[in-house]
């Protein structure tokens, strides 16, 4: 499948299209990790952590993949598995290249993001769920209030900003308390 | 809509590019002149796309098991579908010959780490969720499966089980006693195709803090914005393949474990876990249904005298307990020794009984074997069946009509909650729609979350009398008969079970597993838990910098897992920051990204006297040696 494709499938909520087209991927990076001093389970976490990385950038309108999707994410995976073994004191005997902004970036936000992962922890499913159906699944408001069992399309809208609210409100008083983390 | 949701709204509109040029421009150069409202649009785009990121992992890790993965199952399943026989045969002799000089050599190395290597496959393939983080909001978030690698050497062995797809399977599981039903043509495969033929269960449990410190299994739950730990009366986990494929139950079927719980916790509840993003999902309340103390044998007593002497039903109590007979029309007989027991919140023998279960449907009718009663329950307002016992003999099965809660009517509730118990007037002919059958032990209940609260504010009881409400609240409807002893023994026991509160086997003397939870419905293979909810109290933030015995930095620090010892129950952190209770009896686990093991015991974190948040570094021990197994570690920490 071409690259703009699935980057397509993934910024309009059909990620699962999308991400069985990326785990083509899987098997050669598993290959790679388990031959590289690795196991499943780390080629597993790898090669999810290259996808979110990868997912992450595709969101951004000025984002295009100018390689294969298999190279881009070979790549990061490499990039972190050397990561992983040179904090293991381990010798890195591959090559590996580019991405790099991207890959620390993303570990930088990772580390920033643990109050706002409390706070939508802290959500409960109903919110949770109406959000990711809005944002994630990108589906219509009148399909949301339908499958939630809303009255209406306007009390689904208004409980969707209701929810905004308390997370942005849960989010502020998370900050104040631990102003060090950061959000 | 209001001032501020408005504001979200345009915020909203702002970033998803829902605004024509005009607007977007006039939007942003207000935000270059107000710096609140340019924080707000940042805030809400940062929850925005963690809301899109977090779901993304949590679909991909809900759908890691079923993708191709490389290994050698697949490479094995791809090449039979195509060559042919003889290929077959060839390719099980190469099978056998990897299995003997490649698995076996893994199977010998892990050993004494009580793992088998084919069943590492496929857990590893089914990812557990994340390494939870805490109850109040502090502490690092692990990533998702991060501490799932770390502990595979120590994980624990599954107990394993062939039975027919096709077929009803009942067996209990040898280690744990725990009892597994399983009704026929309830598994399908990935695609959809329904599983024939023999098919591998697979089965662990988690029964202390050490094994779930191992298992890297989250131990907290949210609700209602509040976060809560687990304190476990047991976790299990199962799993079910054919030819090494993972199996799936069909959707809406399930199957029952009868599980030996670990101790009898009040206020418990039974909770799955979704693989997907690490959280738990509230499913049934569980009843650990203890002998009434004195005081409320006492209340007993004077129910049933008062009941034996009224002459008419006191319709306006909720509680009680109904003593009867019944009469089958077709024989003619009488059925005596009748006892139906009825219960609601506010009695004080069912105050640790009845829980809020959003099951959706309430009592209206129940039908013993051939003999009907009518019982009904209006509203929200709920009872608690116990048991029926006839002559000697104890009915096994209860069919239970149901009616949806949204036809209900909730108004008066509490006062149209009246038992109607007439066993002799043959009224009960009228059709019910059955939409189970459920065991003795089980019951339904519908209560809100403040039902005591507005049961004693609605019968005027002060806070002192809420303590004891049965001393004030009699029961209703009774009415007894003498009558003839026959043969209750027609009623045959059999069905479905599919219960929605549980009661544990206790609830009759002389049980080989006092334990015992009946029928905990599993609509899917994974994880369970049986669980007491708690939040920590006095929660502390520590900042935390970890040495060895030579006074040396542990750099390499992976997973930090907090055991209280009042707890059953372990909690895994980033190792910088966790959250633990002040006053708890606190154990520190390190596992190192290098594979070694440190502690932290009860005694030294006590020296440290801690008094509240702040940075702290804690001298660990090295176990690595010593604790190789979660039996190692669970006689190390003393735990039961």
């Amino acid at each position: 499948m071409e690259n703009e494709k699935i980057i397509q499938q993934l910024r309009s909520g059909d990620n699962r299209q999308a991400l069985q087209e990326m785990y083509k991927s899987f098997p050669s990076i598993r290959h790679f990790i388990c031959t590289h001093g690795g196991n499943d389970d780390d080629a597993r976490d790898l090669f999810q952590e290259s996808l979110m990385v990868f997912y992450k950038n595709a969101l951004k309108p000025e984002f295009s993949l100018t390689s294969s999707l298999n190279t881009y994410i070979f790549s990061i995976c490499k990039y972190l598995w050397k990561d992983e073994l040179k904090k293991k004191n381990r010798l890195v005997n591959f090559e590996f290249t580019d991405f790099t902004e991207e890959i620390s970036s993303h570990q930088e936000d990772e580390a920033k993001m643990t109050l706002l992962d409390k706070v939508l922890d802290g959500l409960g499913e109903k919110c949770s769920g109406i959000l990711q159906l809005f944002y994630y699944k990108k589906k219509s408001m009148e399909e949301i209030a339908t499958q939630l069992e809303y009255k209406n399309v306007d009390t689904a809208k208004t409980q969707k900003y209701k929810c905004l609210e308390r997370a942005k409100t849960m989010a502020d008083q998370m900050k104040h308390s631990f102003l060090h983390e950061g959000l | 809509m209001r001032k501020e949701l408005q504001l979200i709204e345009e915020i909203e509109n702002y970033l998803l590019n829902n605004m024509n040029a005009e607007e977007k421009g006039a939007f942003e150069m207000k935000m270059k002149s107000d710096e609140p409202l340019s924080q707000q649009v940042e805030a809400q785009r940062r929850i925005i796309d963690r809301i899109k990121l977090r779901a993304f992992r949590q679909e991909m890790m809900a759908l890691h098991p079923v993708m191709p993965t490389g290994s050698r199952f697949d490479w094995l399943k791809n090449k039979i579908y195509l060559n042919s026989i003889v290929a077959v045969f060839a390719l099980s002799l190469a099978a056998t010959a990897i299995y003997y000089t490649v698995i076996r050599t893994e199977k010998q190395k892990q050993a004494q780490a009580e793992t088998k290597p084919e069943e590492q496959d496929l857990t590893a393939s089914t990812p557990v969720g994340k390494a939870e983080s805490n109850l109040s909001g502090e502490g690092k978030i692990l990533p998702l499966g991060k501490s799932k690698a770390l502990h595979n050497k120590l994980e624990l062995r599954f107990e394993s089980q062939t039975i027919d797809a096709g077929k009803d399977e009942v067996f209990q599981m040898k280690d744990s006693k725990s009892v597994l039903h399983f009704p026929a043509n309830i598994l399908e495969h990935q695609d959809g195709r329904p599983v024939k033929g023999k098919v591998k269960i697979r089965y662990r449990e988690y029964r202390n803090s050490a094994q779930t410190a191992f298992s890297g299994i989250p131990m907290t739950y949210s609700e209602k914005g509040k976060n809560y730990n687990f304190n476990s009366a047991g976790m299990f986990e199962i799993r079910a393949t054919q030819n090494n494929e993972v199996l799936r139950v069909k959707n809406g079927c399930s199957f029952q474990v009868d599980y030996n719980a670990t101790e009898q916790l009040d206020n418990c509840y039974f909770f799955e876990l979704n693989e997907g993003n690490g959280r738990w999902r509230k499913q049934q309340p569980i009843n650990f249904t203890r002998k009434p103390s004195a005081q409320q044998t006492q209340a007993i007593q004077i129910v049933e005298a008062e009941n034996k002497n009224s002459s008419k039903p006191q319709k306006k109590y909720l509680s009680g307990i109904l003593q009867g007979t019944a009469k089958d029309a077709a024989s003619n007989e009488y059925i005596s020794g009748l006892k139906i027991e009825l219960f609601n919140k506010s009695n004080v023998l069912s105050k640790n009984l009845l829980r809020d279960y959003d099951s959706g449907y309430v009592v209206t009718g129940i039908k013993v074997g051939q003999y009907s009663a009518k019982i009904t329950c209006k509203g929200y307002a709920s009872m608690y069946l116990e048991r029926i016992i006839i002559g000697k003999d104890k009915i096994t099965q209860l069919d239970i009509s149901l009616k949806p809660m949204k036809q209900m009517k909730k108004k008066s509730a509490f006062q149209q909650a009246i038992a109607l118990f007439d066993w002799s007037k043959e009224k009960q002919k009228e059709k019910t729609l059955v939409k189970g059958s459920f065991e003795l032990q089980d019951t339904i209940c519908n209560v809100p979350e403040d039902f005591d609260e507005q049961l004693h504010k609605k019968m005027g009881l002060n806070k002192k009398q809420a303590q004891n409400p049965a001393a004030k609240v009699m029961p209703e409807a009774v009415q007894t008969r003498e009558v003839d002893s026959v043969a209750a023994s027609k009623i045959k026991s059999g069905g479905n079970r599919n219960g929605n509160t549980l009661l544990a086997e206790n609830i009759n003397a002389g049980h080989t597993y006092p334990n015992l939870v009946k029928g905990l419905n599993c609509p899917s293979f994974g994880v369970y838990n049986c669980d007491q909810i708690y939040q920590v109290p006095n929660p502390i933030t520590i900042n935390a910098s970890y040495t060895d015995e030579k006074g040396q930095a542990i750099t390499d620090g992976n997973v930090l897992s907090m055991i209280d010892l009042q707890y059953n129950g372990a909690f895994s952190f980033d190792p910088r920051n966790f959250i633990c209770g002040k006053t708890g009896r606190n154990v520190l686990l390190l596992f190192t990204k290098s594979q070694k093991l440190y502690v932290l015991p009860e005694a030294e974190f006590k020296k440290m006297k801690i008094r509240g948040s702040g940075n702290y570094t804690f001298a660990m021990k090295d176990i690595s040696e010593t604790v190789k197994t979660t039996e190692n570690l669970k006689k190390y920490l003393g735990l039961k």
